[in-house]
């Protein structure tokens, strides 16, 4: 029973086109959702690709604008790979967090990314963890983490039914209940959602939650 | 000879650049490594030097990874290497940033081999003391290749090759007994070649394969029962070339 409740993260992705409007000013994020234990999480974000390239691992969602999102994750994909080349083992999902942050962080005063970080990972000697990282380049390790316009239905959500021993069944019908709520009270929801899981055989791709048809 | 080997870019009169051919030099004193192609495969073997009884063996590793699906091996100066495999990495993972496919191997030889070249025509800098086997398989396709750079900087497409010290003996050896092979045969003929000049064994052999899924380094006991086996093949040769003769 124990093994069951431990050791995954769930996702909701936000899903759409990204190379649209959104991309520009902070005040822009999608809605989107998260929420996660020392077990479930439910982020946000786009990035398909993300998961495999971080080695199977890791899943990292994030949001904000299109093609700068697109360039960083993209960086930061191909610099965990480097280092594995490097080193010969991954980076853990915390390193990768706090790179992720110095990378934003030396931005920060030059040329901002805009970008918001949702990272969820997996490791066998940590269990799975989530971290969250904004655009101005602060991190937490949280259980339960959102952002975008759709954050402030989705966190007072997770607020009251999250805990922290969740099974991935009762984690994916609270990200069911998020997305719920941003369907019908977001006056600009979005029409697809993805519920994305991370725990020790990887990062996957669970269900959709489709408005629109394929 | 005259000072024609103080500076790296200035040619001697009768068209030699001397610190290039000393690079070779080092190469060609350098730890042998063989490289085979197969139909499915593509192998890499170096010679190990014996390990001094307290080292660690696996802290000395002779075939790297470039990218997943692109190896080298290299013989020369092991310090020169450590730079040059370094920037190739940054390269791969670099192109697959801007144009989104993974290198081909032509491509990852080429801009070794350009890097090479620039060692060898810019000021306050001494040619890579390094000739490299790269092997691979190309984004999209089933077809294993082989390259080979030198300190100059010329690259080469191969069948099979060898380089560092003895690198002639193997490739006359590999001239003589190469074939299209595959699977198991191909790691074979490349243990074959490297025992031309190295002491059987698997202490002092390091084997690597590059297949579509990916680099494998072989374990020593793995090396060690294919080298028994040659070895089994070639006393039985003997034994039948013997044989009839003293009857």
């Amino acid at each position: 029973m124990n093994e069951k409740r431990r050791g995954f993260s769930t996702y909701v992705h936000f899903v759409r086109d990204f190379s649209s409007c959104w991309s520009g000013s902070c005040s822009a994020f999608p809605p989107v959702i998260i929420l996660q234990k020392s077990s479930l999480g439910l982020p946000s974000a786009l990035f398909d690709e993300f998961a495999p390239m971080f080695k199977r691992r890791m899943s990292s969602p994030l949001q904000l604008g299109g093609v700068v999102r697109a360039q960083f994750t993209e960086y930061v994909q191909k610099n965990v790979s480097l280092y594995q080349f490097r080193n010969g083992i991954p980076l853990t999902t915390k390193a990768a967090a706090n790179f992720m942050r110095n990378e934003l962080a030396t931005a920060l005063r030059k040329n901002p990314y805009q970008v918001n970080i949702i990272l969820a990972g997996y490791e066998k000697e940590t269990g799975p963890s989530l971290y969250f990282i904004d655009y101005i380049a602060t991190l937490h390790k949280v259980d339960k983490a959102a952002f975008g316009y759709g954050s402030y239905f989705a966190l007072s959500m997770m607020d009251r039914h999250y805990h922290p021993d969740m099974t991935v069944e009762e984690a994916i019908k609270l990200a069911d209940q998020c997305i719920d709520e941003i369907r019908s009270r977001l006056v600009v929801a979005p029409q697809n959602f993805v519920i994305k899981i991370v725990d020790k055989d990887g990062a996957r791709e669970h269900s959709w939650r489709r408005t629109t048809k394929e | 000879m005259a000072r024609y080997d103080r500076a790296i870019t200035v040619f001697s009169p009768d068209g030699h650049l001397f610190q290039v051919e000393y690079a070779l030099e080092a190469v060609r004193k350098g730890n042998a490594a063989v490289g085979v192609r197969g139909t499915d495969i593509v192998v890499l073997g170096v010679e190990k030097k014996s390990t001094v009884k307290l080292q660690d063996s696996r802290s000395v590793r002779k075939i790297v990874n470039l990218d997943d699906h692109v190896a080298l091996a290299c013989a020369g100066l092991k310090a020169d290497a450590r730079v040059l495999i370094n920037k190739a990495r940054i390269e791969c993972q670099s192109h697959k940033l801007t144009v989104e496919d993974p290198v081909t191997v032509e491509y990852i030889t080429r801009y070794i081999a350009g890097l090479q070249q620039k060692y060898t025509q810019s000021g306050g800098v001494r040619p890579f003391g390094l000739s490299t086997l790269i092997v691979g398989f190309d984004p999209y396709t089933n077809v294993p290749s082989l390259y080979q750079t030198d300190p100059s900087g010329t690259f080469s497409a191969w069948k099979a090759n060898a380089t560092g010290r003895n690198s002639n003996s193997m490739r006359e050896f590999l001239e003589k007994n190469y074939k299209e092979t595959s699977g198991q045969e191909t790691i074979k003929l490349t243990i074959r070649a490297l025992l031309e000049v190295v002491e059987s064994g698997g202490k002092n052999i390091e084997v690597a394969v590059m297949t579509k899924e990916g680099l494998r380094q072989l374990e020593e006991a793995e090396i060690d029962t294919i080298v028994a086996e040659i070895e089994a093949e070639k006393a039985a040769a003997e034994a039948a070339k013997k044989g009839p003769a003293k009857e």
